[in-house]
């Protein structure tokens, strides 16, 4: 990302893939990509991707520039951020590295606000999910969410949220993260068995916020605080059950602590608490359904409290034990 | 190393509606030189993230 215009160049910098089809003036017709936690590439197809050319196409064939120069805005880089511009070693510069950047800025300038973290919500946030070859295809509409409220209806296709033309579930994802997390209103342009349809989706205070499971494939989450101060990969499930473990259920051997560097007080407080490289985790906090060790991660640093105990099963050896770790700041 | 590693590629693709006709592609590696030839051809940008 070294030398990118990050307020030009805008996009949901977690991301695993993203494109943006644009006019050099700096109007963007519309974005690719995205992704959310049920797999890295949910809104990469090569049908999605087509249609996202065309409407590309279609978009810069309508384009009529403005008369009026804008007003210029200095461009925002990743290496004239002093957050990061202090430990920049000159690197490659991942795209991942953005929202930890500005993160750890608004910290140090006290301008974050807790809901800051909620990045382009995803589709589900306004209670749909999309089509992935046709991405505006409305698939599913939960009842009582914003959307159901609005009336969308499965088979519906989203043209326009907000200011934001809707060809593809980035687009959507962007309308989304520029309305308030305090609450918006948004008018919703679609199509409904060939006929032009228009509606309001009503978003109150707090709407951004997800959930554990949703926000779990954030790259962003490594950052957040407490922190558990130990994890692992999942535990193959041949090993499972050769442990008695049956192969659905969430287990993970712990192949590290964190016992050094800034953060070093949290492994050494869960090693303080008795536990162990090598032993295996199979509930924590009484929960045992965790989709993956990222999930995991992602409860412990959105629902965990400073000064709460974490009660954790462990395998080590024969024995099962049980031990409770401090939340600590 | 690559997996997150900015593809710093613009294509400045085509109006002819054929936008895998790679004859109709060109690729630039730098955002600047990019912007510049859009500008001059009135062609959209393609950028690619990943």
């Amino acid at each position: 990302m070294r030398g990118v215009d990050l307020l030009r160049y805008r996009f949901d910098f977690d991301v695993t893939f993203s494109a943006l089809a644009m006019n050099a003036d700096g109007t963007i017709y519309h974005r690719y990509g995205g992704r959310d936690h049920r797999s890295p590439d949910q809104w990469l197809t090569r049908p999605s991707f087509a249609r996202f050319l065309r409407s590309g196409l279609m978009g810069h064939a309508a384009h009529v520039p403005s008369s009026t120069p804008g007003i210029p805005v200095e461009p925002l880089k990743i290496e004239d951020i002093p957050a990061f511009a202090k430990r920049d070693k000159g690197e490659c510069v991942h795209c991942h590295s953005v929202f930890p950047a500005l993160y750890e800025e608004a910290l140090a300038e006290n301008t974050w606000q807790p809901d800051d973290m909620w990045w382009y919500p995803p589709p589900a946030r306004i209670g749909i999910d999309l089509a992935r070859d046709e991405q505006r295809r409305i698939t599913a509409v939960a009842e009582g969410s914003p959307a159901g409220k609005a009336g969308l209806l499965p088979g519906d296709e989203l043209r326009r949220v907000g200011p934001y033309a809707i060809a593809t579930a980035s687009d959507l994802m962007e309308a989304l993260n520029e309305a308030a997390a305090g609450g918006a209103r948004l008018e919703v342009g679609f199509v409904r068995a060939g006929e032009d349809e228009q509606t309001e989706l009503v978003l109150t205070e707090g709407w951004k916020r997800g959930d554990p499971l949703s926000f779990s494939w954030r790259p962003f989450k490594w950052g957040l605080l407490p922190a558990p101060g130990f994890g692992g990969p999942p535990m193959p499930p041949a090993e499972k059950r050769e442990r008695g473990l049956a192969t659905d259920v969430f287990a993970f051997r712990i192949t590290y602590m964190v016992t050094w560097g800034e953060n070093k007080r949290f492994g050494q407080e869960a090693r303080r608490a008795g536990l162990r490289e090598g032993d295996v985790v199979v509930s924590i906090g009484g929960e045992t359904d965790f989709a993956s060790v990222d999930h995991f991660h992602s409860w412990w640093r959105l629902t965990r409290k400073v000064g709460e105990t974490v009660h954790l099963v462990v395998l080590r050896g024969e024995k099962r034990l049980e031990i409770d770790v401090k939340v600590i700041e | 190393m690559n997996r997150l590693l900015l593809v710093a590629a613009a294509l400045v693709f085509t109006l002819t509606q054929d936008p895998q006709d790679p004859q109709e592609l060109r690729w630039y590696t730098d955002l600047d030189a990019a912007n510049a030839a859009a500008l001059e051809s009135d062609k959209p940008l393609l950028i690619v993230f990943r």
